[in-house]
């Protein structure tokens, strides 16, 4: 999972401000939002970004599992994420609706 | 006879408009006599306006060539031209960041009203100046990337509802109704009429919610700012990456609160109560 490469991203102070042409909308991330985000590079799971969390934020990985996955499904409803090809070896599934 | 031409002077681009109507040049000389100079030797945009059997037909001229417009009425005509010059100059002026915003002065900084339209950025406005706050302009602001100066707009300040007579914020007896506006001309304000750039400091960003509640005055953050200054720009194409950089380096510039508006007397005193602390640091 990473993000989509047309997006206009401009870190602001520790947050995050998002444009997305292709539905006119902007986004803003708060700083803890804003490191997930960070973390998203097409080569993490969801369990390695919890992990990463969970060492930064001192917060339990069951806990921090639980938030990034719910984050990362906002961002896919948002379409913030660039579709990925079940083949191109990332370890995460083609989000089905 | 026409009347002779009126010259306005705006972003430092020369603007004339003629028209062949007396009752047309009162009209304009009452919503922009705070744009008028003298200075004007070279028109950049140029405006002749004319009676017809529909109401009034504009022909405007730059550079970038002609075209015409019409207008039923009076306050179509004022609405029809407004929308068109400062489109023109924001074709001719595309190094500025034009927002739909009021720009007020208090000591020497500037700080802008921002929100969409019917939000209460004008009422605000009016409110402001009625406590010391000099004006820049009730609805558009244009900002200088470059020192973050806003470009003052002083036209008549419009507003789509009036306090009621009785209130300590009653427009002037002067105030112009054209339609469902009100233009109160610039003459008749208590305060001073701003006519250069001037260096933005803070930023308010207006949410009328009720007069009956207590309004909220809370510091936001520089994204959250720049995200709903990107919302009120008016020309953000014309700047790199679509505008964002230009609304973030705006917020990072200034300090950025949310304002829930509520009875204007006490939205007035929290604003005024955030300058003061600003103006104090």
């Amino acid at each position: 999972m990473r993000p989509r490469l047309d997006l206009i991203v401009r870190e602001v102070q520790g947050e995050t401000v998002i444009l997305d042409r292709s539905t006119d909308q902007l986004h803003t991330l708060n700083a803890t939002a804003s490191f997930i985000w960070s973390q998203l590079d097409g080569r993490k799971t969801v369990q390695d970004v919890a992990l990463v969390v969970s060492r930064m934020f001192g917060v339990d990985v069951g806990v921090a599992e639980r938030d990034v996955s719910t984050l990362i499904d906002s961002f896919r409803d948002q379409q913030l994420l660039q579709e990925e090809d079940p083949d191109n070896g990332t370890g995460e599934p083609v989000p089905t609706k | 006879m026409f009347p002779s031409p009126i010259h306005l002077r705006f972003v430092d681009l020369g603007i004339e408009i003629q028209s062949s109507c007396p009752d047309v040049d009162a009209l304009i000389v009452a919503n922009y006599s705070a744009l008028q100079s003298d200075e004007v030797t070279r028109a950049d945009l140029a405006y002749e306006i004319s009676e017809s059997e529909r109401g009034f037909i504009v022909t405007r001229s730059s550079t970038r060539g002609t075209a015409v417009l019409s207008a039923r009425d009076p306050s179509e005509l004022l609405f029809i031209l407004e929308k068109d010059l400062v489109v023109e100059c924001e074709k001719l002026r595309p190094d500025l960041y034009f927002l739909h915003a009021a720009a007020l002065r208090f000591c020497d900084m500037a700080f802008l009203l921002v929100g969409e339209s019917g939000g209460g950025k004008s009422t605000t406005c009016w409110g402001l100046i009625n406590h010391g706050c000099d004006y820049l302009s009730d609805e558009l602001a244009p900002i200088s990337l470059q020192d973050f100066k806003i470009h003052p707009f002083p036209h008549a300040l419009c507003l789509k509802s009036e306090p009621p007579p009785q209130s300590p914020y009653r427009v002037p007896q002067e105030t112009l109704r054209t339609g469902p506006t009100s233009h109160i001309p610039t003459e008749t304000f208590p305060v001073s009429i701003v006519r250069s750039p001037v260096p933005l400091a803070v930023i308010f960003h207006v949410q009328h919610l009720s007069t009956d509640i207590t309004p909220s005055v809370i510091e936001i953050s520089a994204a959250q700012s720049a995200a709903l200054l990107y919302a009120n720009a008016l020309n953000p194409l014309s700047h790199a990456r679509d505008g964002l950089d230009a609304a973030v380096d705006i917020a990072r510039h200034s300090r950025s609160f949310q304002v829930f508006s509520g009875a204007l007397d006490l939205t007035v005193a929290e604003i005024m109560s955030k300058l003061d602390k600003a103006r104090a640091l």
